[in-house]
């Protein structure tokens, strides 16, 4: 799409355009043009393209800039595989010459990596064949199959071809023929040049090296013509000597043309063999360049450039190789903000392909959970041409949100203009884990302490209550009512005393009392106090088949965070059938598994899960689960006490916990506790 | 019949301490921090102190080292209702320290003169 702009716009503005002035800039250009200059009794232009077509690097603007349409283009692409192609041109203006064009796609490794083309000065060739012949009354010409000449030993003079030359030329063979040119009588030979040559036509509307120019697969022939008389003049001389006959003359005639034909044609041929050779040739293995003819000539030129090339493209792709594989997420953007490209590492962490992204804008990842005045002000920093960093929040393909880091830069061509903006991404997901991590440490922590000094303040006044209301009852009569209204008050004041328990283990204030126990022990163990509670709707059951499972612990605390997780699993089934089960295994901790829960070390876990088939928590309930005095339960049904000081228990036995909960389905969780052995000893 | 010091900086602790042991007999006197409480010591000689950890102008542990160093027959009991470094526990250290009995606050009316009663014993 951007190619084809761009070719409309140098056509339009006769390649006066950014583009082209960028590619005449290029080191690989300056190049092309030394070489030109140190060759150019040999070479007219020297251009290359890329894979896709597009100019690269050239000696003189061309008349375009996309070249995949061109028929020496295609032929030299050959849909991948690589092929030559050699081109008749005819005149080239911009070098005063006549040229063929010479096309060789350029493979390293199996790697497509460009066209190269030369234009050949067919004249050099020639120059070099007629020295020697290019005396009075003979004369060498090169024609097309179809009659018009290319190339004459007597340039000034004009040619013309008579219908039954042309008819003889169109037979495509070599001969001989006795004509009258112009009121001389002459002798001519023909022979046609071996070698795969195209031939430009120019159809009505035609743009010639740009729109609408046909190539057709066309002969040379080499044709020389010789006046009779002096043909004839030296012949006669011959024959007094040796008696030859007028028909050996013409044989003789016969015979040079051949020759001729086959001077000429010869390197041509040769131009093209070299061309194929290097097509299929590996830039690491250069073609040999010891002969010193013109396939030597042309082998070295196509060798010298395709190595600055290879240099150039290697370096070019040393760097897309490294965006590529980075392991930073990056995007590049042209200055619209539309997306150009985006590297795999970023593809892989946003969900989405390649072809999915590239046109669109970034504000396809948009999570709406940025302010919109951190995009404005990102847009203002780039547009004047400074880097923006900072933190955003984006929307993943399946409609998650992440976390970024993200640095933008805007890039600028050599005059300062912005050009691209190349973005870079860092995943920030774990570290706003750590962090949501702290904040959840730091709120246990002061609630904890908070929880500590009420639960200080409580039993103090606990005593009163209790202690006076208990004397009272002492002292009054059996009889008496009251003693009954007064077991009220010390009843509920028994409930505050385990209230401020709970609340005691949470904030880690009891003391506890460790000892190597095994886990399966503690689990039967409360299984007896469990059915106790548990209703006839629900079945227990207990999957222990782990073997012994040593952990260093406080028997008492476990037993409560396995009361209060049950209990809060029959609270969730509630009124319904439904199923707990507990369950024990032993798992070792990885690196992956210990970043994705809070608090787990690497190392080896015995985990408690337990299970149920309840109402299931959603996210927001699931977030505020640890939080003291948090509660789904109706008002005193709960304490909200129960969730935080499992989690305060286990935090203190440098353990985690993990809740995983669907909405509807139920919730498993999961208490991890360091397994005692010869590296988890406490 | 024992002579008694509560010292407790919450004075409806200190009152229903107090109301329980007088119901049994004991002879009881109050102060609200250490301090208030080794002048009294030092004036009427008590055969027990029930002291507080957590106290303003002079706490629990410090009054007990006072006490210990100064009247050698002191009988000591200290009370807590936690608080302060977690897992610490402040009552371990007051019985390091001198106290004859601890009790974790709250405690029973049976709990109290089971204690008291004990530190007499042997």
């Amino acid at each position: 799409m951007k190619i084809l702009s761009l070719d409309r716009e140098w056509i339009n503005q006769n390649g006066k355009t950014p583009k082209a002035q960028e590619i005449m800039s290029t080191q690989l250009s300056s190049f092309f043009m030394q070489y030109q200059g140190r060759n150019n009794k040999k070479y007219g232009e020297i251009f290359l393209t890329d894979v896709n077509g597009a100019n690269v690097a050239m000696t003189k603007t061309l008349s375009d800039y996309y070249q995949a349409d061109e028929a020496w283009w295609k032929g030299a692409y050959n849909e991948g595989k690589g092929g030559t192609f050699i081109d008749d041109r005819g005149f080239d203006e911009s070098v005063g010459a006549i040229v063929a064009g010479v096309v060789a796609p350029i493979i390293d490794d199996g790697e497509f990596l460009g066209i190269l083309k030369i234009n050949y000065k067919v004249t050099h060739v020639f120059d070099v064949v007629v020295d020697d012949h290019h005396k009075k009354g003979v004369e060498v010409l090169l024609f097309r199959s179809g009659g018009d000449p290319i190339v004459s030993s007597k340039p000034t003079e004009v040619h013309t071809v008579s219908a039954q030359k042309r008819r003889d030329l169109s037979q495509n063979l070599s001969g001989w023929r006795l004509d009258n040119d112009q009121g001389t009588k002459t002798v001519f030979g023909y022979s046609p040049i071996d070698a795969s040559i195209y031939t430009r036509m120019l159809p009505a509307g035609a743009i010639k090296g740009a729109i609408g120019e046909e190539w057709h697969k066309a002969t040379w022939y080499t044709l020389m013509e010789v006046e009779q008389d002096i043909a004839f003049s030296s012949v006669m001389e011959l024959t007094k000597f040796y008696l030859l006959g007028g028909g050996l003359i013409i044989l003789l005639v016969t015979l040079a043309t051949w020759f001729l034909a086959g001077n000429i044609s010869r390197p041509i041929r040769r131009l093209q063999e070299g061309a194929h050779v290097f097509a299929s040739g590996n830039l690491s293995h250069r073609l040999s360049v010891d002969r010193k003819d013109e396939l030597g000539n042309l082998a070295t030129a196509f060798n010298t450039m395709a190595e600055k090339l290879h240099d150039i493209i290697s370096s070019q792709r040393n760097l897309s190789r490294a965006v590529e594989q980075s392991s930073n997420m990056i995007m590049i953007t042209d200055v619209s903000g539309q997306i150009e490209y985006a590297n795999p590492r970023f593809l892989d962490f946003m969900g989405y392909k390649l072809e999915e992204i590239v046109g669109k804008n970034p504000q396809m990842f948009r999570s709406g959970e940025t302010p919109i005045a951190t995009y404005k002000d990102i847009w203002e920093t780039i547009l004047s041409g400074n880097d923006w960093s900072g933190e955003i929040k984006n929307k993943h393909q399946d409609g998650s949100t992440v976390w970024l880091n993200m640095s933008i830069s805007p890039v600028k061509d050599e005059k300062g203009a912005l050009t691209n903006f190349i973005a870079i991404h860092e995943d920030l997901t774990a570290r706003k884990k750590s962090e949501l991590i702290l904040i959840q440490t730091q709120k246990m922590e002061s609630m904890g302490s908070l929880a500590g000094g009420m639960a200080h303040d409580i039993n103090n006044m606990l005593i009163p209550i209790m202690n006076t209301t208990s004397l009272v009852i002492a002292t009054l009569p059996k009889e008496r009512p009251e003693r009954n209204q007064l077991g009220l008050v010390q009843k509920a004041a028994e409930q505050i005393k385990s209230l401020v328990d709970k609340i005691l283990a949470f904030s880690r204030q009891e003391p506890a009392h460790y000892e190597n126990l095994d886990l399966r022990d503690v689990i039967r163990e409360s299984l007896a106090l469990i059915n106790l509670t548990v209703s006839s709707t629900i079945s227990v059951k207990l999957e222990l088949d782990c073997g012994a499972c040593m952990v260093n612990v406080d028997r008492s605390q476990i037993l409560s965070v396995l009361i209060n997780l049950t209990s809060n699993s029959f609270d969730a089934m509630q009124g319904k059938t439904g199923e707990l089960k507990i369950s024990l295994s032993m798992v070792k901790i990885n690196t992956e598994y210990a970043k994705k829960i809070a608090f787990l070390k690497v190392g080896h876990y015995a985990r408690l899960s337990v299970t149920d088939t309840g109402t299931g928590m959603d996210d927001a309930t699931l977030q505020r689960v640890y939080d003291p005095f948090f509660t789904t339960k109706g008002i005193g049904a709960g304490t909200g006490m129960g969730a935080a000081m499992v989690y305060g228990i286990v935090l203190n036995h440098d353990g985690s916990v993990d809740i995983q909960s669907v909405l509807g389905e139920g919730t498993i969780v999961d208490v991890y506790l360091p397994l005692v052995g010869e590296e988890t000893k406490r | 019949m024992v002579r008694i010091l509560v010292i407790d900086d919450q004075e409806l602790v200190r009152a229903s301490i107090r109301a329980t042991l007088e119901w049994k007999g004991h002879q009881v006197l109050e102060a609200e921090n250490g301090a208030v409480g080794i002048d009294l010591q030092k004036k009427h000689s008590f055969d027990l102190v029930i002291t507080d950890i957590f106290m303003p102008v002079k706490e629990g542990i410090e009054t007990i080292l006072d006490l210990k160093r100064d009247f050698e027959d002191i009988k000591i009991v200290a009370i807590s209702g936690g608080g302060g470094q977690p897992d610490v526990d402040y009552l371990e250290d007051a019985k390091t320290l001198g106290a004859d009995k601890t009790l974790h606050k709250p405690f029973s009316n049976e709990e109290l003169l089971d204690c008291v009663d004990e530190c007499f014993q042997t």
